[in-house]
């Protein structure tokens, strides 16, 4: 439905009815302007959605230029839409104070002042944004930090009173969310939406130019299932309320205040399955809300429209992938990172009470940083400018040491019994879930808490594959070389059988290995390094005897010295990723996890190396919960490492390994080694 | 007390619940309630009841739960259960409506007894038996927790083909973690023939959902070259970039 069907009676209508059960309204509802009737005006909304604090082109994990994302290039597309269209109105959809090394140093590490926008705000402040919504991950830093940075003062349990709160700087343009309300008072956390009087270059019917206004309602949504992912900082504080129903109760009231456009900012993607109030992705059902002229729409990470999507939300009934309409309604995505910019292009006629659409000339694109020729858009000079104090600390921040160690830790011979860049994240995740334990599940209080983690860079794509940190100063950057993968810690409740089966399915890394052949046998299998989960504990022994078929190679496993029962009860530490049922192990399906932590496996181990301050081998890198069970063979076993690495071998006192050749020969500048298994 | 609550007429029959309701929460006009309330209103007054803490919601769910039907007593007993139900009566309303046949209360009652709470201890026998009902009623929820049942063995004797058919039911209906798990066993052969072109699929259809697992084992797959894909840096390193994304919202477990 457009502007179109509004007419002033409808509009005292409706301020009739919401004079009985709402705000009431407001003085201005006159749109009545001194421009002539038949005035027409172009006004282009553009949209910007999950930036997730990406504002220049950098990747501060391997600290250099990422080309492919970033604000300073997206406003280089804002710039030219500005030069393209007589009139811009621009908005943000959310998501975007959290999601890089930057977000988190303004967060966490180095919070920032009151009397400071967040490096992101400023940039957009800087840019002109005239609204925004408020995503999901806004939550991610909990209410206070909310409060401050969005320059509110939430009245909320856990924040003091709003009239002892100061406000502080935050973003220059207003920021609207209508289905998330305070338990304390019941009202909206923030504005549910905002009336823009947005000034604009039209044309008379006489063909001169005329300055008018036209008033643009925007009210932003937020998926309800916030209340899930971030219950740790919500619970009992706020609740959401279904996208329909605030929509439908706001949006009357915007119409009539007078609003001319309403825009929906809706951060959630399509979904047209039974409506609920619940639902993640509401955008589909906001569509059908009367009164509704277009959606800025986020949170998927797609490009909308887009003819040539094959993501399902874009192929539904009523969604038109080509045009950029969702039941009849203009909707754009302007993908994530600031990898695009939205557009939709209203042209518009004043009738003498309100502005109409022409929606025959509405325009919708999503707009892309890459050129036809796969370069980028050059950037926007002034954004990076504008925070290269931010942005130089955070570089500094993930270049400072944290710690040291006294040894090389590496993943060369992970395979055959080096601990040394295992045993750390092992000790920081049993370190870090038996506190939790101890402090929040007293039920769990009295079973042993044990860890395992596998060595996930294992060569697979050549010789410089590997884990390996240098002896020396430990910083941020060198975690992710310990950890690789983007991992939460989980606690899974398991019996010693399930450790058992655990571990026999991690002992798939090897071939069956017949001790009576006399030719060269490879020891190593396709089964993935990053699935050879190991514990490196003194509690904790086995031997893998890979002359058993699968399923039975675990042997003489013991805690404490004594044979595992096998209905004994344990927490293993882990990731998200195995308790959840990656690598199919048995047993593990998400069910056995008691505590699904928000924290980064990588954060829990740079917290750890913060407070141990200095690693060693001694301490760190020298418990070998395994070995191989003891055979002698007829022929070599061999297995495949980077050259030259022997001597760290011989460091983590391994015997009985050899290096035969410095190439294999496969091209992956990888040596073959030898085992002798009966050391 | 502002609140959100559409409702289009009324009846005699709830007149009183309506009543109490409509007085406490305000606001909305008289003149415009339902007769019986849709699903997404009992949703958003068990919202508004639970995480909500809105005594007036939580009056009104009770009348309605005590003239009306089943889905409304179970609606009820969920609000009570997520204010901590201490007196438990919100168990009392989910049996009751479960044992009237309300298919989701059934659901909700075995995940009560899979997980266990301070009421009530955990259970996979009678988990597996509410789970049954509900899922041979049709419950998507239901149907990819009897897989896991079957592939792990809580309250029934294992049998991986069985799981399989189970989490094909869910995934087919759109259930992330089935879809995870099911793809699992098409890569391994589990249940199912080995099949990387359909474990691929579900994994795709599960990573498009925020599935941060799925996006992470399509990550390893590109990098690796596994399932069957070519290997593929940029590929590998936009799924990992993705699971890290996705575990800030992860795709919720039903």
């Amino acid at each position: 439905m457009s502007s179109t069907t509004y007419s002033r009676l409808e509009v005292a209508a409706g301020c009739l009815l919401a004079s009985l059960v709402l705000h009431g309204c407001g003085s201005s509802n006159n749109n009545s302007q001194n421009i002539p009737t038949g005035t027409k005006a172009t006004l282009a909304l553009l949209e910007t959605t999950d930036l997730h604090t990406n504002v220049v082109s950098y990747d501060y994990f391997k600290l250099a230029e990422d080309k492919s994302l970033g604000f300073e290039r997206t406003a280089t597309l804002i710039n030219q839409a500005r030069q393209e269209f007589p009139n811009t109105l621009l908005l943000d959809n959310g998501d975007t104070i959290q999601g890089t090394a930057l977000s988190d140093y303004q967060a966490i590490v180095n919070p920032v002042s009151c009397s400071q926008p967040l490096a992101m705000y400023k940039v957009m402040n800087a840019a002109g944004f005239e609204g925004g919504g408020i995503g999901n991950h806004e939550f991610n830093y909990g209410l206070p930090f909310l409060s401050q940075v969005t320059g509110n003062r939430f009245n909320v349990d856990g924040l003091a009173d709003p009239a002892a709160q100061p406000t502080c700087k935050g973003p220059s343009f207003p920021q609207v969310l209508a289905n998330v309300n305070s338990v304390k008072t019941s009202a909206p956390l923030f504005q549910p939406y905002t009336i823009i009087n947005k000034t604009v270059t039209a044309t008379g019917p006489d063909g001169k130019p005329v300055t008018g206004t036209v008033k643009v309602g925007i009210i932003g949504f937020t998926p309800p299932t916030i209340m899930s992912w971030d219950k740790r900082w919500l619970d009992g504080k706020v609740y959401t309320v279904g996208v329909k129903e605030a929509a439908e109760k706001y949006i009357p009231e915007m119409r009539a205040k007078g609003a001319d456009l309403v825009v929906v900012i809706s951060h959630g993607g399509l979904d047209d399955s039974v409506y609920s109030p619940t639902m993640e992705n509401g955008s589909y059902h906001l569509s059908r809300v009367a009164g509704v002229d277009a959606m800025l729409i986020g949170h998927s990470h797609q490009i909308f429209p887009n003819a040539t999507s094959t993501v399902a939300q874009f192929n539904l009934p009523g969604v038109d992938k080509v045009a950029g309409t969702v039941n009849g309604v203009p909707t754009v995505m302007a993908n994530y990172w600031g990898k695009h910019l939205g557009v939709i292009k209203f042209d518009l006629t004043y009738d003498g009470k309100t502005w109409t659409i022409d929606k025959t000339k509405t325009v919708v694109q999503a707009r892309s940083t890459q050129n036809a020729d796969k370069s980028y858009v050059a950037v926007d000079p002034t954004v990076a400018a504008a925070i290269a104090t931010e942005h130089q600390a955070t570089i500094d921040y993930v270049k400072t040491p944290i710690g040291s160690t006294d040894f090389e830790m590496s993943s060369y011979f992970a395979d055959v019994g080096d601990p040394g860049a295992i045993e750390l994240v092992n000790q920081a995740q049993a370190d870090y879930v038996a506190k939790y334990v101890a402090a929040n599940l007293p039920q769990y209080a009295t079973l042993p808490v044990l860890s395992v983690s596998a060595p996930f860079k294992s060569g697979f794509a050549g010789g410089t594959d590997y884990t390996d940190v240098q002896q020396g100063n430990l910083a941020i950057n060198n975690a992710a070389d310990l950890y690789l993968y983007p991992n939460t810690i989980y606690a899974v409740k398991v019996t010693g059988a399930d450790i058992r089966n655990w571990l026999e399915t991690a002992a798939k890394r090897f071939n069956q290995i017949d001790p009576s052949k006399a030719t060269q046998q490879e020891l190593v299998s396709s089964f993935p390094g990053y699935n050879f989960d190991m514990f490196t504990s003194p509690d904790i022994r086995y031997e893998i005897d890979v002359t058993k078929p699968e399923g039975s190679r675990i042997v003489n496993l013991k805690y404490k010295g004594v044979a595992i029962d096998p209905a004994k009860e344990f927490i293993v530490a882990t990731n998200n990723y195995r308790a959840s049922g990656g690598g199919s192990f048995p047993g593990l399906d998400g069910s056995k996890t008691i505590y699904a932590s928000p924290d980064a496996n990588r954060d829990v181990l740079i917290q750890y190396i913060k407070t141990a301050k200095t690693v060693s081998r001694a301490a760190n890198g020298s418990d070998r919960s395994w070995r191989f069970t003891p055979v002698t063979t007829a022929g070599q076993v061999v297995f495949h490492s980077a050259p030259g690495k022997l001597a760290l071998a011989q460091a983590a006192g391994l015997a009985g390994i050899t290096q035969l050749q410095a190439d294999d020969g496969s091209g992956k500048s990888l040596a073959l080694y030898a085992i002798d298994l009966s050391k | 007390m502002r609140s959100i609550f559409p409702s289009k007429r009324n009846t005699p029959r709830l007149a009183a619940a309506l009543l109490a309701g409509a007085a406490a929460l305000g606001g909305i006009a008289w003149a415009s309630r339902t007769p019986t309330p849709t699903a997404a209103e009992l949703a958003q007054l068990q919202i508004l009841a639970g995480p909500g803490r809105q005594d007036a919601a939580l009056a009104r769910l009770t009348n309605l739960a005590e003239g009306g039907t089943a889905d409304a007593r179970r609606t009820l007993g969920l609000a009570l259960l997520s204010r901590g139900d201490h007196d438990g009566t919100g168990l009392q309303w989910l049996r009751r409506a479960a044992q009237e046949g309300d298919t989701d209360a059934a659901f909700q009652l075995g995940k009560l007894y899979s997980a266990g709470t301070a009421g009530v201890p955990a259970d996979a026998v009678r988990a597996f038996a509410w789970f049954s009902a509900a899922g041979k009623a049709g419950h998507a929820g239901a149907a990819y927790y009897l897989g896991i049942a079957w592939r792990d063995g809580y309250g029934v004797k294992t049998d991986h083909a069985e799981a399989a058919r189970w989490l094909r039911r869910a995934a087919d209906a759109g259930i992330a973690a089935a879809q995870f798990l099911l793809a699992n066993a098409y890569r391994e052969g589990d249940g199912v023939p080995r099949d990387d072109i359909e474990a691929v699929r579900l994994y795709s259809a599960a990573a498009e959902q925020d599935h941060p697992e799925a996006c992470q084992t399509l990550a390893m797959a590109y990098l690796n070259g596994e399932l069957g894909l070519q290997r593929d840096e940029e590929e590998g390193r936009h799924y990992l970039m993705e699971a890290a994304h996705a575990l800030k919202h992860p795709a919720l477990r039903p």
